[in-house]
């Protein structure tokens, strides 16, 4: 009797810790992140290394320098070199990196989440802030990438419909960053596969006639009339937007470029004319996605968090947002503010934002479809 | 009995002393190798060269067998890092085959053949005009003529599309273009311009080894033909051409195996319509994440590169049983180009213009022109040289003279040039010394094989295995990823080639009798090497190191994938600023890499009278 009743106490005892222990791992996960601490340990790991696609990361370091005096290493490398990057270095304990920023849809949520070398982390400062849809896998910058005109030669925009690249009248005059180094123009075209159907529609609203396959759907036979159009690739966005855009010229093409391009400042050093095809159907680009991900076993975690919701804030992100179609994910920052196309209500009304899945599901045959059907 | 006993005492005091005799033989032997320097070098180095060779090729084949990580999403039932057929099959046989891979072929085929023979055809021309005949200037004519493989390989493609451009690419002008003169599509971009500048970047690898081969005819055999009564027509087609021909067919086989790898020239001019090389296919795959394909592609491109080295050999050996190498009796009477003696000069010298000055001219207007394709004076600047740096130019890059972006890549490229030239020059010493030493042994073979396997490895696949190879820890070395050692590193292997047929040639002129005699006065191996190999050795320890230096300044495809922002050179910038379309910088940073090698050669020849041909593979 007196062992049974000590054996439930023991029971009781261990049960009373186990919830002590609990509720206590889960009053620290509810609790408000302390920040005071965070920075306090921030300013004591002293600096923050970072892998990342845009080298505007360098300027945004400096302004985060100047406020808690903790370093930048900012490492300006390609989509696919920082997945690849990451991973090599993951297996092999390499831990010198403690942020990446990253336009890979692919390798973020294929490869470097699941194998966790990677994670998300979303401040709890910001935690009812940053738009729904953004904040797992966190993204903080949205940027767009546009179809664009030159404005010298024509008056207004000379296309109405994305079909209007694969006619004859555009053969040779479709410029565009090549895709084969774009990872995020192949997920825009595996999202026009994914939505054969409004392309067939607008097949038909802009040639009168319902459209002939050749191919599976009216995604698939865009690409591959598109491909056949020869078009004329290019490195960077920068040398896309400045052969559409310089004077002078007859003939001139449409081209598919960072909206950014466009700002007025850019424009007059380079002596460009260029304006983006405001009213192509369905749409007239879209919107990608850059992920900020704190890497595992990073050896500065605390400086990697301060960092990130430093991004999350105009002084962090006006690095990006001073141009024309950058838009932090944070709606209370505000974007550039005479962009042709408007506002980000706007824009989610002419671009389609990329869905993760299609991505993943679609890539690979898109961009060999591209490939083969290269003229 | 006992003397039965006593016998087998006897036998087995016998088979012990036989033991030990054997023991001892052995224990000789390898007393023996240690106490052969030449031998234990040998082993030593065939241990680092499989390593550093060997293993690569391995890793390679191995890669392209193995499911990547980012395609195992597309192959349904296996799993990453196992065997998998799927980039075999996608190279040769799936209905990507075509453009991945037989396409590209066909086309690095077409145009390796056709730059070569036009090389060819410019090289031997002007080594025979050089050598036997009363040209003028002969001496400024041979050096100018090698400066095209000095520069950097797309210095022509950048220049040839800054003149050529056409509307293809849209954008500004190019100078034919803003003078009102249409081209088509073929004479801007295509196979047409990438075979011409091919050509004449390879042409003066062609003209130094015709041009050795002809200094080393024996005119015996042409006085021989003309005491006979053959007229000079008949000595010239009958005599010189016979005897120069398996020069000429190896000049034109090297440079063929040179093409296949070749990567610069064809992105640039290639890409804007679409026309692929296997070289450029391979960099494609590299970076859309499906490296199986490009390693597979490599393997492609060492075995047709092989198969050409493999041709010129057979060629070589049965050259020696008829051509005489020996001392020459008396000088060949130079053949006089009589009444064209003035104006072939001047051809070969406008010429060369063209192909030395006009590029670099051309390039050098780019850079003082404040924006690009407007030729008019008013558009003059030196920004792009000396400009502080203002936010509405290439988003605030300083000129390059001021530019710690740049300095810091000129630092990193010199300091790269510099390593890379020593490390060849004694490693190509050494496996020379011991090639040499150990002559008609296996590992002599063995070595002098294996030292030029990298010459067959295009540089991209070369760069991308030792990324793979060295980014991890392995064993006793440490990741060497983003470090300067791991450039060096590669660079000195890709160059090993070079070097170790450099050291070969040299230490053939060395007598043995040399280090004997230091053997008899008692001298240490070291003190041997120290005292008389190295010294005798120097200058030809000089002129192999000239063309590594050379190669490393101005490598971009064997280093583009191992750079990172730190060991950043003067060709990745050059090549990060075509890629921002800032050419005016592009191209300042290309003439500032082409200045500083010219100077340094200069120098280096000047103080050490050594000679850059000697490297190239001349005499």
């Amino acid at each position: 009797m007196m062992k049974r009743l000590e054996f439930s106490k023991t029971i009781l005892v261990i049960f009373c810790v186990a919830l002590f222990v609990i509720a206590l791992g889960n009053s620290v996960w509810a609790v408000e992140e302390n920040w005071d601490e965070i920075i306090a340990k921030a300013k004591e790991e002293g600096k923050v290394a970072t892998y990342n696609t845009s080298g505007r990361m360098a300027k945004a370091g400096e302004a985060f320098e100047k406020k808690y005096g903790i370093k930048v290493e900012a490492l300006k490398i390609g989509d696919a070199e920082i997945t690849d990057r990451i991973i090599r270095e993951k297996q092999a304990g390499v831990n010198e990196v403690d942020l990446i920023m990253s336009e890979d849809i692919i390798g973020v949520n294929q490869q470097m989440i699941p194998a966790g070398y990677v994670s998300s982390y979303l401040p709890s400062t910001h935690q009812d802030i940053i738009l729904e849809g953004y904040q797992e896998p966190l993204v903080f910058l949205l940027q767009g990438r546009t179809l664009g005109y030159n404005s010298e030669e024509y008056a207004e925009t000379p296309i109405e419909s994305l079909w209007e690249l694969t006619t004859k009248e555009w053969e040779g005059r479709f410029f565009l960053r090549d895709p084969e180094l774009t990872p995020a123009t192949v997920a825009f075209m595996a999202e026009i596969v994914s939505r054969a159907e409004e392309m067939a529609v607008e097949y038909e609203r802009f040639f009168g006639k319902p459209i002939e396959l050749t191919t599976p759907n009216a995604g698939w036979e865009f690409i591959k009339r598109l491909a056949e159009n020869k078009p004329v690739t290019f490195r960077s966005d920068g040398s896309t937007s400045e052969a559409v855009g310089a004077r002078g010229q007859k003939n001139s093409p449409i081209g598919f470029y960072a909206t950014g391009k466009h700002r007025p400042d850019i424009l007059e050093t380079k002596n460009l004319a260029l304006k983006p095809c405001i009213g192509v159907k369905p749409v007239i680009g879209y919107v990608y996605p850059a992920y900020i991900l704190q890497v595992a076993n990073a050896p500065h975690p605390n400086a990697a968090k301060l960092f990130t919701q430093f991004l999350l804030e105009e002084e962090g992100v006006y690095a990006w947002t001073q141009d024309i179609g950058c838009f932090s994910t944070n709606p209370n920052v505000p974007s550039y503010p005479d962009c042709p196309i408007g506002g980000i209500k706007e824009w989610a009304k002419v671009t389609w934002p990329l869905n993760p899945e299609n991505t993943v599901l679609y890539s690979r045959d898109v961009l060999d479809f591209w490939i083969r059907y290269r003229k | 009995m006992l003397k039965n006993i006593g016998d087998i005492e006897k036998m087995k005091l016998q088979q012990s002393e036989g033991e030990f005799l054997f023991l001892e033989r052995n224990w000789n032997r390898i007393r023996r190798i240690i106490k052969n320097p030449p031998l234990m070098l040998s082993i030593v180095l065939l241990i680092l060269l499989i390593y550093l060779v060997i293993a690569p090729l391995f890793s390679m084949i191995e890669s392209a067998l193995t499911l990547n990580a980012r395609d195992s999403i597309y192959v349904v039932g296996e799993q990453v890092g196992n065997f998998t057929s799927y980039y075999l099959k996608r190279t040769f046989i799936g209905n990507m085959s075509d453009v991945l891979f037989y396409e590209p072929l066909r086309n690095t085929l077409i145009v390796s053949f056709s730059m070569s023979i036009l090389a060819v055809f410019i090289g031997s021309i002007l080594a025979w005009l050089v050598v036997r005949t009363d040209l003028l200037f002969k001496r400024i004519i041979a050096t100018l003529a090698i400066i095209p493989y000095i520069l950097p390989s797309w210095t022509l493609a950048l220049a040839w599309i800054t003149i050529f451009k056409n509307r293809r690419l849209g954008g500004a002008s190019g100078m034919l273009e803003y003078f009102g003169i249409n081209l088509p599509d073929w004479i801007s971009f295509g196979p047409i311009p990438i075979i011409i500048v091919m050509a004449l970047h390879y042409y003066p690898f062609t003209f130094l080894l015709i041009g050795s081969a002809l200094r080393c005819l024996d005119p015996r055999l042409e006085e021989a033909a003309l005491v006979l009564g053959a007229n000079r027509r008949i000595t010239i087609r009958r005599i010189i051409f016979a005897l120069i021909t398996p020069a000429i067919f190896s000049a034109w086989l090297l440079t063929i195996s040179r093409g296949i790898g070749s990567f610069a020239a064809p992105s640039f001019l290639g890409l804007p319509v679409n026309y692929h090389l296997l070289s450029t296919k391979l960099y494609s795959n590299l970076l859309t994440g499906s490296p199986g394909v490009s390693y597979i592609i490599a393997v492609v491109m060492i075995a047709v590169s092989s198969l050409f080295i493999f041709l010129n050999q057979r060629i070589i050996g049965k050259r020696k049983s008829y051509v005489t190498v020996t001392g020459k009796a008396f000088q060949p009477k130079l053949i006089s180009l009589k009444k064209w003696r003035y104006s072939v000069t001047s051809a070969v010298i406008i010429f060369l213009i063209l192909v030395v000055f006009l590029p670099i001219f051309v390039l050098g207007i780019d850079t003082v022109m404040k924006v690009v394709g407007n030729y008019s004076f008013s558009n003059f600047t030196l920004h792009y040289w000396l400009g502080k740096s203002d936010p509405n130019i290439c988003y605030g890059e300083p000129g390059i003279l001021r530019n710690p972006y740049v300095l810091g890549a000129l630092w990193n490229s010199i300091r790269l040039g510099v390593s890379v030239a020593f490390f060849c020059g004694i490693s190509g010493l050494l496996i020379g010394y011991t090639v040499v030493r150990l002559r008609g042994s296996k590992l002599s073979t063995i070595l002098d094989q294996i030292s030029f396997i990298p010459y067959l490895i295009p540089s991209i696949a070369f760069g991308a295995i030792y990324l793979s190879l060295f980014a991890q820890p392995r064993g006793f070395i440490p990741s060497l990823y983003g470090t300067f050692a791991l450039l060096v590193l590669v660079t000195t292997v890709k160059n090993l080639p070079f070097a170790t047929r450099a050291g070969i040639s040299g230490m053939m002129q060395l007598g043995h009798e040399i280090e004997e005699a230091g053997i008899i006065a008692g001298a240490s191996w070291f003190t041997r090497m120290r005292r008389l190999i190295f010294p005798l050795q120097s200058s030809n320890i000089a002129s192999g190191m000239q063309l590594p230096f050379i190669t490393a300044m101005r490598e971009l495809s064997l280093l583009l994938i191992l750079i990172t922002p730190k060991t950043r050179l003067l060709t990745t910038v050059t090549f990060r600023y075509t890629d921002y379309a800032y050419y005016s910088m592009a191209d300042a940073v290309l003439l500032l890499n082409i200045f500083v090698v010219l100077a340094i050669i200069y120098l280096l020849q000047k103080f050490t009278g050594s000679d850059l041909t000697k490297g190239l593979g001349g005499q």
